[in-house]
């Protein structure tokens, strides 16, 4: 190659290195700018945490407090009792998760590894539900649940909430990507159904269980109507039950300052676990599209 | 091969037996709870668990909570009694259904004028008539507002016991007044008065696109007195008829869409949404010193001036008069007994007790900052005088509200109406997409009238 010629062709890369230069710039600008707007709501609810009443309501409307009250953090948390709503959020997210890990994961495998009469019809008709609107559903669960008079108890939270259809073909979904070799060799070592499934399969699903573990406790953490209509006694409520204790519905008698203070501690746990699970739930998105 | 004397418990359970015992396991597992679940909350004699369910948050259940209690101490010391409270309104009426047509155990339930109907026509409530011939309340019903005991009926039979009186009225910034040179305003004052008032309030305004003279509510329960004002009306009974489309109504609809986009002087429901951080708070609104008169109910004035601090003095007003006369918004609460209330003859006592004993009236009226259900405990409902004009209150909500108070006909359907129909039209009015009153009335008679009909 003549001089002339290298010397052009560094020209062209340097110009394309330096558009790409702009255009990286350019974006980072724009997500930064998007991810300030998104921060907005959020931030709103720390500055009317930190807020008097009267101060709420100002006009113009102060996004820095003028007098920090730092004292409403303290005033919610002892206003209701708030750890308590904590533990049962923790024991019915956790109980739930964990349950949801089991029964789809088998349920998952049942559908994806076994052979018997209707299964994909089965698995249509699991799916189909996913379709039916929860108030549709609400009656005749409350009335089962009454039934096994686990009304007003934590477990009634729990055990509707185990069973996910969209779990289920979750883990089908994975689980049908998986190499039947190594299923075959175990079954040749005498391993039965349950233990294929124990000792092969679910070392093997990691990833998806972590996926669905953290959808499953987000969801839960911040699931509303069902325990709304479930719950009666305070000391079985949970974390967003507790958060609307505050309201009223006459005007002027709701303390804003602290439900946005009982919001902000409320969402830290789920903050934690979305920021070190993120990376799972962005995949539980994608895998979703995964077709079998 | 297995051979003939291996254990049994060395073979595999094949694929079908695992199956059969799985789903033996199952069906243990789901019916000896069902067995075990037998028995309600409470059994009679005045033991087990009473509970009652209410919106109200928990600053509005201290009252509550006190009557209640002494009612149980003193009576059935042995019945353990909760009250699950703070459920929000919409989410309320949503659980109420639930637990009733699930079956649950509910002894009590607050219940409003404007669901009474709903629940009644459905069954869900247990008519009060036979309870009250039997242990009549003192002074039922005459010492009681009359607006309140009709509001609770349903078919002729009593459904709940009412605990407040709501009426509205207007909260004035004198201030605003003051500057722009307008008269407090008077229960003689017309509509027109009053837009002329909000013109001279504009005028003055620091901010007139972000302020306005006066404020009038664009809901359906709320401004109904603006239509019986102006000689319109909703919905008659006897004959069961809609009356969307009769020249009062419509004229008091073009009056509030004229007020808000073509003179601007009232501001629209997103306006005020926007201004109170998405609340819709009025006493929030006024506080802030975005309008000059507002439309709100008496409770308000309780909490005004922990809003409003120093910015600005302020005062009560009777809303205006119209053509066909004078009306004014009343409404309220009550008590009711479900008909899944396993304890119906205590929750009557309970109620009696909280809602009627004169005793305990003052009490709730002062830490309820309401006008109680008998008329005669009107001054307990007044606030102190140094956060009111005590004579200014009492003449605006009690003598008024009493005179000239009315509501809407609380038919059946008229919750999912108000949803499915009235927002649902109303709103074009409110966000400037339709500027014909007439023309969205007659869409709104259209779609009343088979809901008139129908079964709730």
């Amino acid at each position: 190659m003549s001089g002339a010629t290298l010397v052009k062709a560094k020209k062209v890369v340097i110009g394309k290195k330096g558009s790409r230069l702009i255009g990286d710039v350019l974006a980072y600008l724009v997500l930064a700018l998007l991810g300030i707007v998104f921060m907005l709501p959020f931030l709103w609810m720390v500055s009317t945490s930190l807020q008097g009443l009267d101060e709420v309501y100002a006009f113009p409307p102060h996004f820095i407090p003028e007098d920090i009250q730092w004292s409403n953090y303290v005033e919610a948390w002892n206003a209701l009792p708030f750890d308590r709503f904590f533990l049962n959020s923790l024991i019915v997210s956790g109980a739930t998760t964990v349950g949801a890990i089991l029964t789809c994961s088998m349920a998952g495998y049942s559908f994806a590894r076994l052979r018997y009469p209707g299964r994909d019809k089965i698995f249509l008709a699991y799916l189909a539900t996913m379709m039916i609107p929860f108030p549709i559903l609400m009656i005749p669960l409350f009335i089962i649940m009454r039934g096994m008079s686990l009304v007003d108890t934590l477990l009634g939270l729990i055990l509707p909430a185990m069973f996910s259809a969209w779990g289920t073909f979750l883990m089908r979904q994975f689980m049908l990507n998986l190499p039947k070799e190594i299923e075959d060799a175990a079954r040749v070592d005498g391993c039965g159904f349950f233990g294929i499934y124990w000792r092969i399969v679910l070392p093997l699903i990691k990833p998806v269980i972590a996926t669905l573990g953290i959808f499953t406790f987000l969801m839960t953490w911040n699931e509303f109507l069902w325990p709304l209509i479930m719950i009666s006694s305070i000391e079985d409520k949970t974390l967003p039950l507790g958060l609307t204790m505050f309201q009223s519905r006459l005007a002027g008698r709701t303390p804003w300052n602290l439900v946005m203070a009982a919001t902000t501690f409320s969402i830290i746990p789920v903050l934690i676990v979305f920021i070190l699970g993120q990376k799972y739930y962005v995949r539980g998105i994608t895998m979703s599209g995964i077709k079998g | 091969m297995q051979s003939p004397t291996t254990p049994r418990f060395q073979s595999r359970p094949s694929r079908r037996e695992f199956l059969k015992v799985g789903a033996a396991v199952a069906v243990a597992g789901l019916t000896i709870p069902w067995f075990a679940g037998c028995g309600g909350e409470s059994s009679p004699g005045g033991e087990g668990i009473w509970k009652a369910m209410s919106w109200e948050n928990k600053d509005e259940m201290k009252k509550w909570r006190l009557h209640l209690g002494d009612f149980f101490e003193q009576n059935y010391p042995k019945i353990k009694w909760e009250v699950d409270f703070g459920l929000a309104w919409e989410e309320y009426w949503t659980k109420l259904q639930t637990v009733v047509a699930g079956g649950a155990t509910l002894d009590m339930c607050w219940m409003h004028d404007t669901r009474n109907a709903l629940f009644a026509s459905q069954g869900f409530l247990q008519p009060l008539d036979d309870y009250i011939q039997e242990t009549t309340p003192t002074g039922w019903p005459d010492k009681f507002y009359d607006s309140q005991v009709e509001s609770f009926q349903y078919q002729g039979s009593q459904y709940a016991i009412p605990y407040d009186f709501a009426t509205g009225g207007f909260y004035v910034n004198l201030d605003w007044l003051e500057k722009a040179g307008v008269d407090v305003p008077a229960e003689d004052w017309t509509f027109d008065d009053l837009l002329e008032a909000g013109m001279r309030l504009n005028e003055v305004a620091d901010d007139p696109d972000k302020q306005w003279g006066f404020s009038l509510p664009t809901d359906s329960y709320n401004s109904y007195f603006i239509v019986r004002s102006l000689g319109g009306e909703f919905v008659s009974n006897d004959p069961l008829e809609a009356h969307f489309t009769d020249s009062g109504t419509v004229a008091a609809y073009q009056y509030l869409y004229d007020a808000i986009w073509k003179h601007r002087l009232m501001p629209n429901p997103q306006q005020i949404l926007a201004a109170t951080g998405g609340t819709g708070d009025v006493a929030a609104f006024f506080s802030s010193g975005r309008v000059a008169i507002l439309y709100s109910l008496n409770d308000v004035a309780f909490v005004m001036n922990d809003l409003i601090g120093d910015k600005f003095r302020w005062t009560v007003a009777p809303t205006p008069t119209g053509e066909a006369g004078r009306f004014q918004f009343v409404g309220g609460s009550g008590f009711s007994i479900p008909k899944v209330s396993s304890e119906p003859e205590i929750t009557y006592q309970a109620i009696k007790y909280t809602l009627t004993n004169p005793k305990n009236l003052p009490t709730t009226a002062k830490m309820g900052s309401m006008f109680v259900s008998r008329k005669d405990y009107w001054e307990y409902g007044v606030p102190p005088k140094d956060e009111v004009d005590s004579a200014a209150y009492k003449h605006t909500f009690y003598d008024l509200g009493k005179r000239d108070g009315i509501h809407p006909l609380y038919f059946p359907n008229y919750g999912r109406w108000d949803s499915s129909v009235y927002v649902k039209n109303m709103d074009n009015l409110w966000v400037n997409k339709e500027q014909d009153a007439g023309k969205v009335l007659r869409q709104v008679q259209t779609e009343t009238e088979p809901l008139l009909q129908e079964p709730a």
